[in-house]
């Protein structure tokens, strides 16, 4: 059966970093380390997500002089109903395992 | 002590290099994003794990990017194209890193239709065109020529290691000027050595022709006369025709900036079959060389950056750097007896004049062949014209009497000057620097950009058209941990790009880059200064030898008028 697409866990675990502070803009290296995804993962994920329109960026000059600017990143509106989606819906998950240990 | 990180970075920058070899198109800006993070990441050793990331990366998504059937088809494709490109990767990189299309790029002899040149100049030049894409991300849209002229050593120990000359603006093409360059600057620039000169897509004889009547018109608005918020309202329409004029011709203001310069560089190197190669580059011309130094390193010699042009955001407004130079020339006066005997208060005259100016521009005629009969001199077009004068010491002499003039009302006095700066600006192609510079620098749309701009004709706004005309694209780059021989040249008195231009690019470059600081000199040090041309001399031959720079000390001060 064909996985649902964006449910892969690295695409999950970079959704919902990217949703825990999704007004502030994000650059590559911050989000690898707190995703702990390697830069050859992180890189397609992104460039995936912006292709299907779920992911804006920009470029921001560095605050120290004669450093280049740095591409940022941060959820669209519609990358925002998904990742919120994707939360509830572990948050659900997580619940139900929790109901399962129970049980 | 520096051996070992430098090594590191060497490599590091290979991968990422490598990286943006194989995810061109579409995937460049992302290339891009993936190597400036490696600016921020001070540790060698995760620096080194970004990088192979980032060749991984390039390679998962160029071959995830491939259409394919089903399962088993799409996973013949997946191993098929993997290793094909490894292998194509591996053969080619050194040969074709930054070329993306096919064929292979070819450097066009043409006949040498250029203004000037007398018979003992012309057995010297070499003319021809070289093809690059329209767009590199999309190969279908077509070509581009770009002009080309070689100009060969006459000298019987000629090195293997030509000089590109990249010139500045944007928008201030070389090739038409190749018989005056080598007549008199070749052998400086490049002793013993060829030296090439290429028009940058869009300015002087490359294509595409942007905008060709462009700087007439916004004399002729000039011509015209009226306050400065009429002139500038009259320059904005002048931009926004040639941007709808572009459009009409199916010509994308994206498919310009220096991130796309460089790139034509690079098709050029391989067009002449150029291992490597030295470079001299001059004002806006010196970004251009400095995104090459960081993304092609390996095909560098030596880099001789004259009148630092550092990327977005500079150090100063231009308004900034202007009253700095204006100052200068103010106290340089005072210290010259001659000069504060004819013009007590040189200050306070330069702003009487631009009173009077305000209340009734003064008619300056021009001379014929130049479009308009004669201008409108109102104190923004005043401003302009002290503004390009402090630039060459020559003009700079000047400047003292052409305040005067303008302040007594003395149109004759004023048409040398004028006349002048007005040739000099025809031969601009500033729908080229308006294209570039919207390219290139985001805080020139920013609001207070606008504002502070407003001083200047040139690099004027002119009430936020930059903001309607293309979006910024890939930025220049200054390479952090520079591994290229470098030579850095700025004068003390430029009023375009002073010496704080200059350290601010150092130190992201490190001291392997030296900048040196000419007392009494503006713009363009090399032209202006025969120690500048000296030194220059020095560096080309002996890049990593001692330089002499026991003259700059004895530069003398500017003779005022």
């Amino acid at each position: 059966m064909p996985r649902k697409p964006n449910s892969s866990p690295q695409t999950r675990a970079l959704l919902a970093v990217l949703l825990d502070r999704f007004r502030t803009w994000r650059h590559g290296y911050d989000l690898s380390r707190e995703t702990d995804l390697k830069s050859g993962t992180l890189y397609p994920l992104l460039m995936r997500l912006s292709e299907q329109g779920l992911l804006e960026s920009r470029w921001q000059d560095s605050e120290r002089p004669g450093v280049p600017p740095r591409h940022f990143y941060r959820l669209t509106d519609s990358g925002l109903a998904l990742a919120q989606e994707q939360a509830v819906s572990e948050a659900t998950l997580a619940a139900g395992d929790r109901a399962g240990v129970m049980t | 002590m520096n051996a070992r990180p430098r090594r590191w970075r060497q490599i590091v920058l290979k991968l990422v290099q490598h990286a943006r070899w194989v995810l061109p198109g579409a995937g460049s800006p992302w290339a891009d994003a993936m190597r400036h993070e490696l600016d921020y990441i001070a540790d060698d050793p995760a620096a080194l794990r970004w990088a192979i990331g980032c060749v991984l990366a390039s390679y998962r998504v160029r071959v995830t990017g491939l259409r394919c059937g089903g399962a088993r088809t799409c996973l013949r494709h997946f191993a098929a194209c993997g290793c094909l490109m490894l292998l194509a990767g591996l053969a080619l990189q050194g040969h074709a890193r930054g070329q993306t299309e096919q064929p292979r790029p070819a450097f066009v002899e043409t006949t040498c239709d250029l203004p000037n040149v007398s018979p003992s100049i012309r057995p010297q030049l070499r003319c021809g065109e070289v093809s690059v894409p329209r767009d590199y991300d999309n190969p279908g849209a077509g070509q581009f020529k770009l002009a080309v002229v070689v100009i060969h050593t006459v000298t019987k120990e000629q090195q293997a290691d030509p000089v590109l000359f990249i010139h500045g603006g944007p928008g201030s093409p070389l090739t038409a000027q190749a018989a005056r360059i080598a007549g008199a600057e070749s052998t400086i620039l490049a002793p013993d050595r060829d030296l090439i000169l290429v028009d940058q897509r869009g300015a002087g004889r490359s294509e595409p022709a942007l905008c060709p009547d462009l700087a007439k018109r916004q004399l002729t608005a000039f011509a015209q006369g009226g306050s400065t918020d009429v002139v500038m309202t009259a320059w904005r329409g002048t931009y926004m025709d040639c941007r709808r004029n572009l459009v009409q011709q199916g010509i994308d203001p994206a498919w310009f900036g220096t991130s796309v310069t460089v790139r034509d560089i690079e098709v050029l190197r391989q067009a002449l079959g150029i291992s490597r190669w030295n470079v001299y580059a001059r004002s806006y011309g010196t970004t251009v060389a400095m995104t090459m130094m960081a993304r092609h390193p390996e095909t560098l010699r030596a880099v001789d950056l004259d009148s630092i042009y550092p990327p977005d955001p500079a150090p100063l407004t231009h308004a900034q750097t202007f009253d700095t130079a204006l100052n200068a020339l103010f106290e340089a006066c005072c210290a010259d007896s001659a000069c504060v005997a004819a013009h007590p208060d040189l200050a306070a005259t330069f702003h009487e004049a631009m009173a009077g100016l305000a209340n009734a521009p003064l008619t300056v005629v021009l001379p014929p062949g130049l479009g308009p009969a004669d201008v409108a001199l109102g104190p923004l077009l005043f401003r302009g014209i002290v503004n390009q004068a402090l630039y060459y010491r020559p003009l700079l002499s000047m400047l003292p009497n052409v305040i005067q003039s303008a302040h007594d009302r003395d149109p004759a006095a004023l048409q040398p000057l004028i006349g002048h700066l007005a040739r000099q600006f025809l031969a601009q192609s500033t729908g080229d620097r308006m294209v570039v510079e919207c390219r290139d620098r985001p805080s020139l749309q920013a609001e207070s950009a606008v504002v502070a701009s407003t001083v200047i004709p040139g690099i004027i706004d002119f009430h936020g058209v930059r903001r309607n005309w293309v979006k910024p694209g890939s930025p220049p780059v200054v390479a952090s941990s520079n591994v290229v021989p470098s030579l850095l040249l700025t004068g003390a008195i430029d009023p375009i790009t002073p010496p704080p231009f200059a350290r601010i690019v150092v130190a992201r470059m490190g001291p392997a880059a030296p900048v040196v600081e000419f007392p009494h000199v503006g713009h363009d040090v090399e032209e202006s200064s025969a120690c500048g041309a000296n030194l220059v001399t020095q560096f080309v031959r002996r890049p990593e030898g001692p330089l002499s720079t026991a003259c700059v000390a004895a530069v003398p001060p500017v003779t005022l008028s």
